[in-house]
């Protein structure tokens, strides 16, 4: 039982897979936030569904300069309201 | 510059510590370790929260933050290690914020394995969907030891460090983590 135990747990949770795009597209969002200095990066809790966003602000030597929010890219990216 | 010395072709061949040493000024030594951790890191978020968006903006977090930390981590440990630190944070963060201590899973994640192992292929369907609930159904502290242990093979003493835990606090998350499934899926044709 053990052993089978132990298989049944390491199977169910080995075999969640993100949905087909959405490595692409966190990979796409990194590597824009890569292109200037990352000053800071926050996870805000932004509507009452519990969303996340998660912003990497580019902190230049002016502040903050630009910001890549990939919840709102990817809600957008669905059709949905960001 | 070490970081501009490696090179591109043998990416995929590089350890995770040599990438974690270019990743703060090569992205690509990066993106090769986020092709490797993707997966775990967006199986342990799935496995905590209840629905695919929030597991993804949650993994998502943990990614930029990797990104941004890059610099900060040290070789001591493993990158394993040190991605799946973030991870927890990133959930207990999460958690706190409203109050999140009893989120149940109630949708089973529907991703289909690309490459099945003979494993995967025996317990498929109503069996994996029986072990996921009860998984689910865990209080979050066991089924956060739970993941660490089983989708990362991390060890008491990583899920100690990665949690912040003893590793005997540990042990007996995992030992009533286990003792709740083996009695929810006893008599039940598992495995």
């Amino acid at each position: 039982m053990t052993a089978s135990l132990d298989s049944a747990i390491h199977v169910a949770l080995s075999t969640i897979w993100p949905r087909p795009g959405f490595a692409e597209s966190l990979l796409e969002a990194l590597r824009e936030a890569s292109l200037s200095p990352l000053g800071v990066v926050e996870a805000a809790e932004v509507d009452g569904h519990g969303r996340w966003l998660v912003a990497a602000g580019a902190a230049g030597a002016a502040g903050v300069a630009g910001v890549a929010v990939f919840g709102v890219r990817r809600r957008l990216k669905r059709g949905s309201a960001a | 510059m070490q970081a501009r010395a490696l090179d591109m072709d043998v990416l995929g061949e590089a350890d995770d510590k040599t990438l974690a040493a270019h990743a703060p000024e090569n992205f690509e030594a990066f993106a090769e370790l986020y092709r490797r951790y993707l997966c775990p890191v967006y199986r342990f978020m799935r496995s905590q929260v209840g629905d695919e968006a929030t597991a993804e903006d949650l993994t998502a977090h943990v990614f930029f933050k990797a990104l941004s930390s890059a610099s900060s981590y040290r070789a001591e440990g493993s990158y394993s290690s040190w991605i799946f630190r973030i991870a927890h944070n990133s959930l207990s963060t999460w958690r706190q914020r409203a109050g999140r201590d009893a989120v149940v899973t109630e949708e089973i994640p529907d991703g289909v394995d690309p490459t099945p192992s003979p494993a995967s292929q025996v317990i498929v369907g109503e069996e994996r969907g029986l072990v996921w609930e009860t998984v689910a159904a865990l209080p979050p502290a066991q089924r956060e030891v739970v993941a660490l242990r089983y989708i990362e093979d991390f060890s008491i003493e990583e899920v100690a460090t990665i949690t912040r835990r003893s590793r005997g606090a540990v042990r007996i998350l995992l030992h009533r983590a286990r003792t709740r499934l083996r009695k929810a899926l006893d008599g039940k044709d598992i495995g």
